[in-house]
């Protein structure tokens, strides 16, 4: 953040935070994901969808917030980025009227044979 | 009649050789869907209900302080493709004395997607809008 009050940010941040549901029963990837502050930083929890194509448990992302312009203090999108011992994950998240969508890119270690891959889902904030 | 005789316009108003009555059904439709947006100014909660084969919508839009029910319609219903029995798609209509609401709603990965077309009937200034708005079950 460059501009704008500190507390207005703060208050856009804090309707992002908790858990966000798939609006998908049939998710390709994950069931539902949560958004959650530690030291200062943002952070990413991910369950996996019953039907998941990727099964492994996820670990703990950090998130980046941005804005619309570079002189807003408001939030609109996210930079998310996972790192795990097969697969390194890349999110691009935005808002849409209450709705978050995920373009997820998957990236999976040299000597993995799976293809790397890109998801897209919609959640809801439960 | 053979598929190809079929009054059309395109290729896609044609069934196919393998089509054969499905009817339609509308079960993923149906329910209590509330907007994903809390701030909204427009509908905020949409109830979806059959009855004898027909797709009925109660509309409810948002307040200042609570919120109007629109009453109750009946929609028009589409699939994705002629040969299609489920039910993604449909169209009803709100008429008020000073304006009137044409919806346009489908279904996008459990999330109904819904337009509305505004228009003002009542001789005022208010330009004519649209807009778009996505609900989902959230106490299912």
């Amino acid at each position: 953040m460059t501009k704008g009050t500190e507390s207005t940010y703060r208050n856009k941040l804090a309707e992002y935070m908790g858990t966000w549901r798939n609006s998908y029963e049939k998710a390709r990837l994950i069931e539902e994901f949560t958004f959650f502050e530690e030291d200062g930083i943002m952070k990413i929890s991910i369950e996996n969808s019953k039907e998941s194509f990727y099964q492994s448990p996820w670990t703990i992302g950090t998130v980046k917030p941005h804005g619309y312009t570079p002189d807003s203090n408001d939030i609109v999108a996210f930079k998310g980025h996972i790192k795990m011992d097969d697969m390194e994950a890349f999110f691009a998240i935005n808002e849409n009227k209450g709705l978050l969508i995920i373009a997820g890119y998957l990236t999976f270690k040299d000597e993995d044979p799976r293809s790397d891959c890109f998801v897209r889902e919609f959640f809801y904030k439960v | 009649m053979q598929a190809n005789q079929l009054a059309h316009t395109k290729t896609d108003d044609l069934v196919s050789e393998f089509y054969h009555e499905w009817g339609s059904d509308m079960s993923d439709l149906l329910g209590t869907w509330d907007n994903v947006n809390p701030k909204t100014g427009q509908i905020s909660r949409i109830i979806v209900t059959s009855e004898n084969q027909q797709l009925k919508l109660q509309a409810f839009g948002k307040l200042n302080e609570g919120e109007m029910d629109w009453g109750t319609v009946v929609c028009e219903i589409f699939s994705s493709n002629v040969a299609s029995p489920t039910v993604e798609g449909f169209m009803c209509r709100f008429n008020f004395d000073f304006m009137h609401v044409q919806i346009a709603g489908n279904m996008k990965y459990g999330v109904m997607v819904i337009q509305s077309y505004n228009t003002f009937t009542d001789g005022t200034s208010r330009n004519n809008y649209f807009s778009r708005e996505f609900f989902c079950k959230l106490n299912a």
